[in-house]
């Protein structure tokens, strides 16, 4: 014998097993050579008429691999949902009640009344436990989050063929258990002492719904549309609240600064940028996963109210916020800066940035004095390093073009995948 | 440009299983052993399902199945 088993939970040992590695981890989990495991299980598996063999095959599919290799139920549970998961059901189903088949071929059988109910309702209660909501999945990543995003874009729902094909299998695993027990009752000669109540109350609670039938679908209509009403009025009183919080307040403001116009235009476009995100549902509580484009649109309302001007950007696509888009953001909000310093009134500052899974490309783009970058000295370090620098550490590419009086532009890329950026027009 | 034929496990593995099938009928009625009406439900459940399994398993690691 071993001299003592193992803590931890219990494991499949399929390096010293001879089949599946079940005896043998339950033998090193509870300190007993596996040898005298498998004796005991043939001579148990012989006298319970090879129902232990069942047993032993329900275990190897639910005990995970001692070598990290997961059990083949929790594989199965963790399979992405897909066109592939009916048939897994009905190959798992069908497998199932092959092998049923081969221990009733074999004899070893209780009787029918028991068997094929409890089959039956094995089915039904695995499709109601698919059926279930899983848990939540963390915040994924977006596929496209423009910082000025166009009012009233909504999230596509989901098809109503996939929710009437849950519904359905729910409907369907329901159906099997309860089939299951009126199939157990029937093969016990029970059901037929009972049918005559069940008929009777059938009877009964269908004379009583033609009976109720006008009143309960005027009652029904009346509280549909009671509800429908209070809806309409919540929204209504959460429209106005909301107008009142953020839109007049901001009015009032303006009203009082009218002769500073730059402070008006600010005022003008944080309201814009609050009502849109408010139109699209992105506004408070909307604290998730930090990405790149939601840091971006941070830092453009930063440099905007801070420096007084208009910032336009787009922004295709998102990633999460790992060392690359760091670099990124920390380049763009540099470029954002100089932009915002010095392009005065010349019009917007705008921003471009396309994220996909290849690389990051950003622009910055000004109208302003724009300088020549040859004739900058070699003590400002301000573009070279937090630009171009930056950018340069972390693998990827920044150029700054500019002449005077023609604007600037700062061309960032940065490739995601670890390859070099490849200079792009 | 004639294109590469690609390998697809699934139908593979579905025909090999399809052929069993057909190997065991034809020992059948060849008078080699006889297979009941039992074990003939046991073999098609279990190749079925065995087709099933297969096709589901290699579509949910990303497989576009057969």
């Amino acid at each position: 014998m071993s001299a003592e088993g193992r803590g931890g939970p219990l494991t499949r040992d399929t390096r010293r097993g001879w089949v599946a590695g079940v005896l043998a981890g339950i033998g090193d989990r509870i300190g007993v050579d596996p040898l005298v495991l498998r004796v005991g299980f043939v001579i148990a598996a012989i006298a319970t008429g090879g129902l232990l063999l069942l047993a032993y095959l329900i275990a190897w599919a639910a005990l995970p691999a001692e070598d990290g290799g997961s059990a083949f139920v929790a594989r199965l549970g963790r399979m992405p949902r897909g066109r592939g998961d009916w048939r897994v059901a009905v190959g798992a189903g069908l497998l199932t009640l092959s092998a049923l088949l081969a221990f009733r071929q074999l004899g070893i059988w209780w009787s029918d009344a028991l068997a094929w109910p409890l089959a039956l309702a094995a089915f039904g209660v695995a499709l109601l436990w698919v059926r279930s909501p899983r848990r939540a999945p963390p915040a994924a990543e977006r596929p496209a989050t423009p910082i000025s995003a166009p009012p009233g874009r909504q999230v596509p729902p989901r098809r109503a063929g996939s929710r009437l094909a849950e519904e359905y299998s729910g409907a369907f695993g329901v159906l099997l258990v309860v089939g299951a027990a009126l199939l157990f009752l029937s093969s016990n000669h029970v059901l037929g002492g009972i049918r005559d109540a069940a008929l009777t109350a059938v009877v009964v609670i269908v004379a009583l719904g033609l009976i109720l039938a006008p009143f309960l679908w005027r009652l029904g209509r009346n509280l549909a549309a009671e509800r429908a009403e209070r809806i309409r009025s919540e929204e209504r009183a959460q429209m106005a609240a909301h107008l009142h919080d953020s839109v007049l307040q901001t009015l009032t403001l303006m009203q009082k600064r009218a002769d500073d116009p730059r402070e008006v235009a600010s005022l003008a476009r944080r309201q814009e940028r609050e009502l849109r995100d408010w139109l699209a549902g992105d506004g408070a509580g909307d604290a998730g996963e930090r990405t790149l484009a939601s840091e971006l649109r941070a830092v453009a309302e930063g440099v905007e109210d801070d420096h007084r001007v208009a910032i336009e950007s787009v922004v295709v696509g998102d990633c999460k916020l790992d060392d690359r888009a760091e670099a990124v953001l920390g380049a763009a909000r540099e470029a954002l800066l100089n932009a915002a310093k010095h392009s005065g009134d010349s019009g917007p500052i705008r921003v471009y940035a396309e994220i996909d899974d290849a690389g990051i490309a950003l622009f910055v783009r000004d109208r302003g004095a724009g300088f020549d970058p040859e004739a900058v000295a070699e003590d400002r370090r301000g573009v070279r390093e937090s630009i171009v620098g930056r950018l340069e550490r972390a693998g990827g590419h920044a150029e700054v073009r500019s002449n005077p009086g023609g604007g600037t532009e700062v061309a960032i890329e940065i490739a995601r995948d670890g390859a070099a950026a490849k200079g792009r027009s | 440009m004639r294109r590469g034929v690609k390998f697809d496990p699934v139908s593979l593995a579905s025909g090999v299983v399809i052929a069993a099938l057909g190997v065991l009928l034809l020992i059948d009625s060849a008078g080699g052993f006889h297979v009941s009406v039992g074990w003939m439900g046991v073999v098609l459940t279990a190749a079925v399902g065995a087709i099933f399994v297969l096709s589901g398993l290699h579509r949910g690691n990303g497989g576009k199945g057969p």
